[in-house]
């Protein structure tokens, strides 16, 4: 348990590294890239760090539609 | 209901309970709305948007985003110690969420502190107006987590599991909205 929660943390760090990067260095691609690691970050924490994977499919499917709709949002605006 | 029968599979009962659950959802669609407002204006006025994003320390707001990942990582463990029946260690793991949570407040007040030395204060432009609001609602979130977090250890030994899980499904939460507000406020522009 304890190492799966540690895989997700070096995994956050550095999806959080590539945003930083992304923003600097992907010229057209660089919102698009940015926010795809935040809503992949958004579903790690919800999933392994509040147990979202335990919960019943309403609550995962709640929280994927919402992650997917505001990047959706996000970059068609 | 007991932790123990408690099965968190039941629509009800998700991991924290279906108050607080209840509650993100409103508080992450109230920010999402904010941000994707923003998004709006800064689409309206592009030039004004990027050159007020260009004022903010990326570097800091990093840095910020990496404490409050580590503070969840903290919280994630010490619940799991203490589902362990393992109350030492994870009051341990507990006290190094909080360190972190006001290590984020420090260098948040670092960055306020900068912004109204230089004139960057919440009139300034729309820009600043929605930094100014969105990132004190979430520093406020913030505050009441930690104050949630310091009442669960101060009382760890009696606390029922499932309001240890919803004290740190809560805090949780203060990171979630953070992930969605720092990549818009900090990167988007």
């Amino acid at each position: 348990m304890i190492k799966k929660l540690t895989l997700i943390f070096v995994l956050l760090i550095l999806l959080t590294a590539a945003s930083a990067l992304s923003s600097n260095y992907a010229g057209d691609y660089a919102r698009l890239l940015v926010m795809l690691f935040s809503g992949i970050k958004f579903l790690l924490i919800a999933f392994f760090f509040m147990d979202v994977k335990k919960a019943h499919v309403f609550w995962k499917m709640a929280v994927i539609l919402f992650a997917t709709a505001f990047l959706v949002t996000t970059l068609v605006m | 209901m007991k932790e123990e029968t408690i099965d968190h599979k039941n629509i009800f009962y998700p991991p924290g309970g279906i108050l607080l659950w209840i509650i993100i959802f409103l508080e992450v669609i109230t920010f999402g709305i904010a941000l994707i407002a923003m998004i709006y204006y800064g689409n309206q006025e592009p030039t004004l948007f990027h050159d007020s994003k260009l004022q903010l320390n990326i570097t800091l707001g990093t840095i910020n985003t990496l404490v409050l990942i580590s503070s969840g990582y903290f919280m994630a463990v010490s619940l799991a110690k203490f589902k362990n029946n393992e109350i030492t260690a994870s009051a341990g793991y507990l006290k190094w969420t909080m360190i972190f949570g006001v290590l984020f407040l420090i260098f948040k007040s670092i960055e306020y502190s900068h912004k109204i030395e230089t004139g960057l204060t919440m009139g300034h432009n729309t820009f600043f107006t929605f930094y100014w609001m969105l990132t004190l609602f979430h520093v406020i979130h913030v505050i009441v987590g930690l104050v949630i977090l310091l009442l669960a250890h101060k009382n760890i030994s009696q606390t029922k599991v499932e309001d240890f899980e919803a004290s740190a499904t809560f805090w949780h939460m203060c990171d979630l909205i953070w992930l969605l507000v720092f990549p818009v406020i900090y990167l988007f522009f």
